[in-house]
């Protein structure tokens, strides 16, 4: 509860009211000494007139009693001094003689009696052993209490003038001086009420005043002193707590209207600066709390005092607790803790941490400790902002184990994996390609002679990328080639090659090495097995084969029989005609046995590609105009000019005529009354290959046809076919290295194309390879070395 | 009475040779070479039995078949199916066997494989044709 005295302490706290108050104590002092003065003098004043009347009474008594005195009349004296005394103010009259002994008095009483020396009033004229003879002019009066009032009295000497020693009635001896002494008592009780009157009128006057002064005094401070300070005060407490709406109006000129404007001054500024301090506080609060770091204040006992959301959240620390309670969830201070020296030293340090998260996982993170110091450069706070690099350390050992791995898988790969980085100098050599080219790592790594790992398609490839002729990656796909061991081996690989680019920037090469050599060995082996394969397939389809025909023959020689029993001449005409059918099937079969079974190397000549074309349609010229049939020659005039043209002319002449006769049977069992065309055409590519193109309009074959198109003794065409045709022209084309596709669609035809291989080197070589293998770039499916090209369907 | 039989076949030695044997023996025989001819044959001859051959360009002797067993008039003309050995492995020949099993469409009389034993084709034409 608030004591009354509280509701006024800010009253007597104000300084309108010290100043008041001073000035009212000064005020009120001079009131005092003023009022003190007036009175004093005017006491005085009226005293001295209350002396000049007793003095003047004095000396009327003396004329009076002269007289009298010098006639020695005691009646006539006794009379005036009791008349005299009758006067209202007048207490008393007495008159000594020399001795003291009282010889007249208003009071009959007295007469008589001695007076004593030793008295008060006597003492001012006979001090200690001093005759009654020398004249007293000061210190005549005393005053004295007579009853209730007071008296004054004045004493007279009388002196024993000439008159006075010559008179006859008593003669006085003319030494003495002094004959006696009148004494007035002159009553002060009107004096006193009258000064009492004057006092309390002079006092009551000043308190009038002063308190006229003082109100005027006390409204003009409330005025021009109080309220503009209780304002300004108002205003500061508003500012305090932080409210700068009001602007204090100014009004005058006075030192209070200068402080006003000072102070709206002071406010703008402070309003501006507090503005200033509240939007960075908010935007370092922000900072503080949205910062994607961990961030956390920490006083010299270890303990949280402040910590950021990302911490806390990640932690579940609160403040107060122990930093490595909240952060690694340990019960001591951490061995490795650096704090204490940014207390001591003020110095700022980082350290990486792995502490515990709020559910127990590992965090890793990264501290730096920073101090916040005070006024006097005393760190009194550490600052430890910590980076989550969870993700980091994860990604780092995500990206180790990827990079163990991918060296594992580089170096264990079972093929050859070289890579150079920017410069051209070979940064990775795995055992395969150690295997492969014979070099030790030693030599390798580093090296810069990149012609001694990759083949040239591919550093034609890098060089060019290097030259920037090429932006972004280049690459070479599974090119057979061969390639040069330390040892000058040849060895055949399957080399598949990419550039390497960063953000367009060339950052080097890798090259894949498939060693096939033991794929060589193998395709050798199984070309031999898969001719071994085909002689027994070849001994069961042969059996039969030849069943048929015999069959055949045996029809045949039925039908002849029945026509010589029956004398039909046009039935024996049909029947001999079976006959001669099916010897010449046999010859056909033995022929294209022969051919296929025989591994023969081509025997290469010089050829006119185009005679040789001709010379097999003039083949067929007459048989197809029996059936209506076309043959057209649509042969490239320039072919062989160029580059000379090797090959076996014998091999190659009958695969031309198997892929006419085949075109010349398709066109014959094409029910479609069309005109039947055929096309044999030359071409020679640019490269020096020769192609060989056989296209006709028949039906075209079947989905299943073309699957079959190459399996031995199958033959759409009944008793007509071997089923050996294609596989005996396949053969020889791959023979010269060369290749045999075939793109037909059934009832529209189909084009036979033999693409061979410029052969010239192969004269050189002493003109007979005796290997299919040593062909360059035989290009081979695992079929039997044929691409069917099919539109669309396949 | 003469019975009828028509032999649709691609090969001209097949319908000489099988003609020339049938005559021989005592039948009316008429041919044709692929199956849009074996179609009109059948229903202008009106055969009493139909030596079809499997495989054979413009129409397939399946195909022949299918279209007789749909066809009313056509549908009780007994069938002998005359293949060769390659075909009968192939997949129109399993293909063949389902469609007949999946429709309850009763299959050919016989099969009789090329080459052509003439003393078996015989004997199946007769026991065809109930003799």
């Amino acid at each position: 509860m608030d004591r009354p005295n509280d509701n006024w302490t800010p009253f007597f706290r104000s300084l309108g009211f010290r100043i008041a108050l001073a000035v009212g104590l000064m005020l009120l002092t001079s009131y005092v000494v003023f009022i003190y003065l007036i009175v004093d003098i005017q006491q005085t004043f009226y005293f001295q007139r209350v002396i000049r009347e007793a003095e003047r009474l004095s000396a009327a008594m003396m004329n009076a009693t002269n007289h009298s005195m010098l006639r020695d009349d005691a009646t006539a004296t006794r009379s005036i001094v009791t008349d005299v005394a009758k006067q209202e103010d007048i207490s008393a009259i007495r008159i000594y003689n020399h001795d003291g002994i009282t010889k007249f008095a208003n009071d009959p009483g007295e007469v008589g009696k001695k007076v004593d020396k030793q008295a008060e009033a006597c003492l001012a004229c006979h001090s200690e052993d001093k005759a009654f003879s020398e004249v007293v002019t000061t210190k005549r009066t005393r005053i004295h209490y007579h009853g209730d009032h007071r008296v004054l009295g004045m004493i007279t000497p009388i002196y024993n003038n000439k008159s006075c020693y010559q008179a006859s009635c008593h003669v006085h001896s003319e030494q003495q001086k002094v004959l006696g002494v009148l004494d007035l008592g002159l009553s002060l009780k009107q004096f006193d009420a009258h000064v009492q009157a004057l006092v309390f009128d002079t006092i009551l006057l000043g308190i009038v005043t002063f308190c006229g002064v003082l109100g005027a005094i006390g409204l003009y401070v409330t005025m021009r002193v109080h309220r503009p300070i209780t304002r300004l005060r108002d205003a500061a407490r508003k500012i305090a707590l932080g409210d700068f709406s009001d602007k204090l109006i100014v009004k005058g000129s006075d030192q209070i209207a200068e402080c006003a404007k000072a102070f709206n001054l002071m406010r703008d500024q402070i309003r501006r600066r507090t503005q200033e301090l509240t939007r960075s506080r908010e935007e370092y609060k922000g900072l503080f709390e949205q910062v994607p770091c961990y961030i956390c204040v920490i006083n010299r006992q270890y303990e949280i005092v402040r910590q950021n959301s990302f911490m806390r959240d990640l932690f579940k620390g609160a403040t107060g607790q122990h930093c490595y309670e909240a952060f690694k969830k340990s019960s001591r201070k951490c061995p490795d803790c650096r704090i204490d020296e940014t207390f001591e030293n003020g110095r700022t340090y980082s350290k990486a941490h792995c502490g515990t998260t709020g559910v127990g996982e590992t965090a890793d993170y990264v501290s730096y400790v920073a101090p916040i110091v005070d006024e006097g450069k005393r760190t009194v706070y550490a600052m430890v902002i910590a980076m989550d690099v969870r993700d980091k350390v994860r990604l780092e050992t995500e990206l180790q184990i990827s990079r163990d791995f991918q060296t594992n898988l580089i170096e264990h790969s079972i093929h050859g994996i070289i890579a150079t980085d920017a410069h051209g100098r070979v940064t990775i050599y795995n055992i395969a390609a150690q295997n492969l080219l014979g070099k030790s790592p030693e030599e390798a790594l580093g090296d810069q002679n990149l012609e001694h790992y990759f083949p040239q398609e591919f550093l034609e490839i890098i060089i060019s990328s290097h030259a920037k002729k090429n932006a972004g990656a280049q690459r070479l796909v599974a090119q057979e080639t061969t390639i040069r061991s330390s040892a000058g081996e040849a060895i055949p690989i399957r080399f598949s090659g990419v550039t390497l680019f960063d953000k367009g920037k060339l950052v080097g090469a890798v090259g894949f090495f498939q060693d096939l050599r033991t794929l060589k060995q193998l395709e050798r082996e199984k070309q031999a097995s898969d001719r071994l394969a085909v002689v027994g397939q070849t001994v069961a389809g042969l059996a039969h084969g030849i069943k048929n025909i015999l069959t055949g023959l045996e029809g045949g020689v039925f039908v002849v029989q029945t026509a010589l029993d029956d004398e039909d001449d046009k039935l024996l005409h049909g029947g001999w005609k079976m006959v001669r059918g099916n010897i010449g099937r046999i010859a056909g079969l033995v022929k294209d046995l022969l051919s296929y079974s025989k591994e023969r190397a081509p025997q290469y000549k010089e050829t006119d590609p185009n005679r040789l074309a001709e010379e097999v349609c003039a083949l067929f010229d007459l048989r197809a105009q029996a059936n209506s049939i076309i043959i057209q020659r649509d042969f490239d005039s320039d072919a062989g000019k160029m580059f000379k043209i090797f090959l076996d002319q014998s091999g190659i002449h009958t695969c031309l005529s198997n892929l006419v006769a085949n075109a010349v049977d398709a066109c014959e069992i094409d029910k479609r009354s069309i005109e039947h065309r055929i096309v044999v055409g030359t071409e020679q590519n640019s490269d020096g290959s020769l192609i060989y193109k056989v296209s006709d309009n028949g039906p075209g074959m079947s989905l299943e046809t073309k699957r079959h198109l190459f399996s031995s003794f199958y033959s759409t065409k009944g008793s007509r076919g071997t089923g050996l045709g294609l596989m005996v022209t396949n053969k020889i084309v791959l023979e010269h290295g060369g290749k045999l596709s075939v793109n037909s669609e059934e009832s529209r035809g189909s084009v036979f194309t033999i693409t061979l291989p410029l052969a010239e080197s192969m004269q050189v070589n002493n003109g007979a390879p005796t290997s299919a293998d040593q062909l360059p770039k035989m290009e081979r499916d695992a079929s039997a070395g044929v691409s069917l090209n099919h539109h669309d369907s396949l | 009475m003469q019975k009828k039989v028509l032999i649709i076949d691609d090969e001209q030695d097949i319908l000489l040779f099988l003609g020339t044997l049938l005559r021989k023996n005592g039948y009316e025989v008429c041919e044709a070479c692929d199956g849009v001819e074996g179609i009109k044959k059948v229903l202008d001859e009106k055969p009493d039995l139909v030596c079809l051959d499997l495989l054979m360009p413009e129409k397939t002797g399946i195909r022949m078949y299918r279209e007789m067993k749909k066809d009313e008039q056509l549908k009780h003309v007994p069938v002998i199916m005359v293949t060769g050995i390659e075909a009968a492995e192939r997949w129109e020949f399993s293909g063949f066997h389902k469609f007949i099993e999946e429709r309850s469409i009763p299959g050919p009389r016989a099969y009789i494989e090329k080459p052509v034993d003439k003393d078996q084709f015989l004997k199946a034409v007769r026991e065809v044709l109930g003799e």
